[in-house]
């Protein structure tokens, strides 16, 4: 397993932790250093009489802690993967005592003990079931015919009245939205909230996003004639939630998963982590979303720049990127990855999805041998041919990425759509950097 | 996309003023829009412009940037410092601690190592505010730094913009401060020829700037100019005397030599009824002395009423002389002088006189010997100012020696110098600032660490302030030194794997 201190860092919780993690990075704060195949523990002297165990599982890095702590992972956790990647002769091969191997069999266990009691749920009233979907969707009908006169009244007054309302007039829908069990619409008018109308040329985001609620307005009530797939991702828009037991019943993808990207967002007490996924095999990406409240652990700790062994199974929809990690298997060596050869290529890739699904807003690409270049204040990723597109305004790391190029051809990982792309990754000699 | 605009605008205005037209739509689905027999224009707009969404999303392509030109950077010369280093650099960069930033760019290019590329920006970000690290980041950024400062003209502070006399002659306060300090560390004589192209027509102020900046490698060859200037301020004119006595050889040193030459002596006599030889100093206070001497700013009254106003004037003409003038004066070794000024209480007032001499004129024999065989009058003036004069491994032994009587002083002194205090030195300020940890916190010890030798790692645990109270506050401020040495150890060790 080789991770970089920059990937472990980035799990910590908060800037204390990372200073507190790197203060104990040091062979003098630790009794007891051992490690096994699997895992890695060691003992710290803290404040009580006894040391405390801090242990982590290296196959699908994952941390526990007999400290009071409640971080996750708490500075002990850090501070052992952080000693460990510094110096590993540090370390000495041991047989797991019982407190390691108790929990890294626990963690097996309690997967197993998840599905079981998901299973024992699953038994319901078939007829009641019924009843229910039926009320919600007479519920979901009524607030999508609220919602259409909401989006006809916009376009009809015109957008450029838009920026003064107050921001009420999107929350009383979306809350009408929650109401009519339909949070899906509801959090696609979150975004049109969001719009930044400071930024030029907001109008063309504003309506693409009132489109694309449109769309699915106007798809809804036809959602029968429609390809299972795209009824699928429809019945998702609006607010139907797959469940994760039912996905992971689904026949997954074994592949070498390379983790491209991590983007976390906190939001008041929610965090929101979005993992960007490779296979090397099936060359397809997936996302892996995860939500967490503040002191609650992530399900899985994935590192950008790293790779894991492992089946993911894709949510139902049409061209679908978000994903679940049914099994982690192993932490495996970095793959060779290759993308597409040009912009014109993505442009062709990118019609493909949005013929199959026409709400897709960002793609994930990877795109070989293009320059980061600068023109009147503009930034550029340009291809062989010439041909490029701007990378979005909201990147603050261009200058990295120009000094990483050296104005020579680069292998990226962007994120985006049309000719606005954030460049997220990139290769240079094979190695994989990180750009936000 | 044109048709995409016409949407737009129109969707800003709204359907109600401006609705969508058959002539908005491409061909493919103006035909439908044709056929479309709804009275509801906003339905329509949203139905057609959806379409026109859809028709723009899967059909877009590339922008063509084929004249934008750019030039590649040249390969690198040196090699890339490891991965280890670049974490150090990382770790460094996070904690934002400068001192241990110039560390590991010195020892980056001792080695001839460059930095990660991806690392530049942030260096060069840094070098834009602080200009003291320019060179270091400079020397380190390798042909991809240069390419870059090329690209950036925030960044561009790798070639000088225009030649030395062009800066001089037309360049901003700043810049030309900058140009003649550099100038006068690298080649002194030409700092000085520099600065005498335009002395004439320099303000007060930049005079006094620059005489300042003249201190630094002062030679024979500005002497003979400095004498023979001829100044209107005051200001200048002091500044430019206290440079003239800074050189033993100047003729106003050599006028207070001749008046000290006259005072003071030795006398010859003997003790315990003849039977041995007894040598004191022989001090004639009331000479009379020139008026030139006054006018050098020799002061003639004493401001201490222990002080008589001759003793004063002595006291200043002997902090003026090289010490080395009492070797030869009085046929003594230094050790010897200094124990006949201290033999009587009315000559040992002299010894702090003796001492600002030694740290004058840079005498590190003079001030090794007023450290070892002072008296409590001189430890309790100049020690701080004894042990600052000396070079580094003499001012560790002595700040050792002197520490416990004067700690506070002596931890100022060594945290001005750069080089790394002895472990014994090391641990004694440590358990001193353990006991007064609220006055040597984080501000303290952040530049501090760069100067504490590794090997205290290992032993941090064992300071401890003796005050119960005090106890929480140092276990902080001892992780915190304990990460800032993990840090610097994190930083030798890269370098020298």
């Amino acid at each position: 397993m080789n991770f970089s201190e920059e990937q472990i860092l980035s799990m910590a919780p908060d800037e204390s932790s990372k200073k507190s993690g790197k203060e104990l990075a040091n062979t003098s704060k630790w009794v007891k250093r051992q490690l096994s195949v699997r895992a890695l523990w060691g003992e710290c002297q803290g404040s009580g009489k006894l040391p405390y165990q801090t242990q982590v599982d290296l196959v699908s890095v994952a941390f526990k802690c007999s400290c009071p702590s409640r971080k996750f992972p708490c500075k002990h956790g850090l501070g052992l993967l952080l000693l460990y990647v510094r110096d590993k002769k540090a370390f000495s091969s041991a047989a797991e005592p019982e407190w390691v191997t108790g929990w890294l069999d626990k963690r097996g266990e309690r997967d197993e003990k998840k599905a079981e009691k998901k299973e024992k749920e699953k038994k319901v009233d078939p007829a009641a079931q019924a009843k229910r979907q039926e009320n919600r969707l007479k519920r979901v009908e009524d607030g999508m015919m609220e919602l259409r006169l909401w989006v006809k009244d916009i376009i009809r007054n015109g957008l450029l009245n838009i920026p003064g309302k107050d921001p009420a007039f999107f929350e009383n829908m979306a809350k009408r939205m929650v109401d009519a069990q339909a949070p899906g619409l509801a959090s696609m008018i979150r975004s049109l909230r969001d719009t930044n109308f400071f930024q030029e040329g907001w109008q063309s985001s504003f309506l693409d996003q009132l489109l694309r609620i449109y769309i699915v307005l106007d798809g809804f009530p036809r959602i029968s004639d429609l390809s299972p797939e795209l009824r699928d991702e429809l019945k998702t828009l609006v607010g139907f939630a797959q469940s994760q037991e039912e996905v992971k019943a689904e026949a997954g993808i074994r592949d070498d998963w390379f983790v491209l990207a991590k983007r976390v967002d906190k939001e008041d007490n929610l965090t929101t982590e979005r993992n960007w996924l490779y296979g090397r095999k099936s060359q397809r990406y997936a996302l892996i979303l995860q939500f967490y409240v503040n002191g609650q652990v992530p399900e899985v700790n994935l590192l950008a720049g790293s790779c894991v062994d492992a089946e993911l199974v894709f949510f139902k929809g049409a061209n679908p990127l978000r994903a679940l990690i049914k099994e982690q298997i192993s932490v495996t060596s970095n793959p060779a990855i290759e993308g597409l050869k040009n912009w014109k290529e993505i442009s062709l890739y990118a019609s493909q999805v949005h013929t199959i699904n026409p709400w897709i807003n960002k793609l994930p690409v990877i795109i070989e041998n293009v320059v980061p270049v600068k023109a009147n204040d503009r930034w550029i990723l340009r291809d062989e041919n010439g041909d490029g597109v701007m990378i979005h305004h909201s990147f603050q790391n261009s200058w990295k990425l120009m000094a990483i190029s050296g104005g020579k051809p680069l292998r990226i990982f962007a994120v985006g759509r049309e000719n606005n792309f954030e460049p997220l990754g990139a290769w240079i000699d094979n190695q994989y950097k990180m750009l936000v | 996309m044109k048709l995409w605009e016409n949407i737009i605008n129109k969707a800003s205005l709204g359907s109600g003023k401006e609705p969508l037209k058959s002539a908005d739509l491409p061909e493919i689905i103006e035909q439908e829009f044709a056929l479309s027999d709804s009275s509801d224009q906003e339905e329509d707009f949203l139905r057609f412009s959806s379409l026109v969404y859809q028709f723009r999303q899967a059909g877009w392509l590339p922008l063509n940037f084929k004249a934008i030109t750019q030039i590649e950077s040249e390969n690198e010369i040196k090699s890339y410092c490891s991965l280890k280093a670049n974490g150090a650099l990382r770790a460094i960069l996070e904690e934002g601690v400068i001192p241990f930033l110039k560390l590991w760019l010195k020892l980056c290019a001792s080695r001839e190592y460059c930095v990660a590329p991806e690392m530049i920006p942030e260096l060069f970000e840094i070098a834009s505010r602080r200009k003291e690290l320019r060179k270091l980041i400079l020397n380190v950024a390798g042909t991809r730094g240069e390419w870059l400062c090329q690209l950036n003209p925030q960044w561009n502070f790798s070639s000088p913009s225009s030649d030395q006399n062009t800066i001089w002659q037309t360049g901003n306060p700043e810049e030309r401060k900058e140009l003649l300090r550099d100038l006068r560390a690298s080649n002194p004589g030409e700092a000085l020829e520099l600065l005498k192209t335009t002395w004439a027509t320099e303000g007060a102020n930049e005079k006094l700037t620059y005489l300042e900046i003249l201190r630094v490698n002062l030679s024979a060859s500005d002497l003979t100019w400095l004498e023979g200037l001829k100044e209107k301020g005051q200001k200048v004119n002091a500044y430019i005397l206290d440079l003239i006595k800074s050189f033993p050889t100047s003729a106003i040193v050599q006028e207070y030599s001749d008046v000290l030459k006259n005072a003071i002596n030795i006398k010859k006599g003997k003790a315990l009824l003849g039977m041995i030889n007894k040598t004191d100093l022989d001090v004639k206070e009331n000479l009379s002395i020139a008026d030139a001497i006054f006018k050098s700013g020799i002061e003639k009254l004493s401001s201490n009423k222990n002080v008589s106003d001759n003793q004063y004037i002595l006291v200043q003409l002997i902090s003026s002389v090289p010490p080395s003038f009492w070797n030869d004066h009085l046929q003594l070794s230094t050790e010897a002088v200094i124990q006949l000024f201290q033999k009587e209480k009315q000559t040992a007032l002299y010894i702090p006189a003796l001492a600002i001499a030694s740290i004058k004129f840079k005498v590190v024999e003079w001030a090794k010997c007023i450290l070892d065989h002072g008296d409590d009058a001189i430890i309790n003036s100049s020690i701080p100012l004894l042990i600052n004069s000396l070079p580094a491994k003499d001012r560790d032994i002595y700040a050792r020696k002197w520490f416990k009587e004067k700690p506070r002083e002596i931890i100022q002194v060594m945290i001005e110098h750069e080089e790394e205090w002895s472990v014994d030195l090391a641990k004694s300020i440590i358990q001193y600032t353990a006991n007064e940890v609220y006055a040597y916190n984080r501000s303290f010890y952040r530049p501090a660490a760069t100067l504490i030798p590794l090997s205290i790692l290992d032993s941090l645990d064992s300071f401890t302030p003796s005050e119960e109270q005090k106890k929480v506050y140092w276990k902080t401020q001892s992780d915190e030194l304990a990460r800032l040495l993990t840090i610097k150890q994190q930083t030798l060790q890269s370098f020298n794997a």
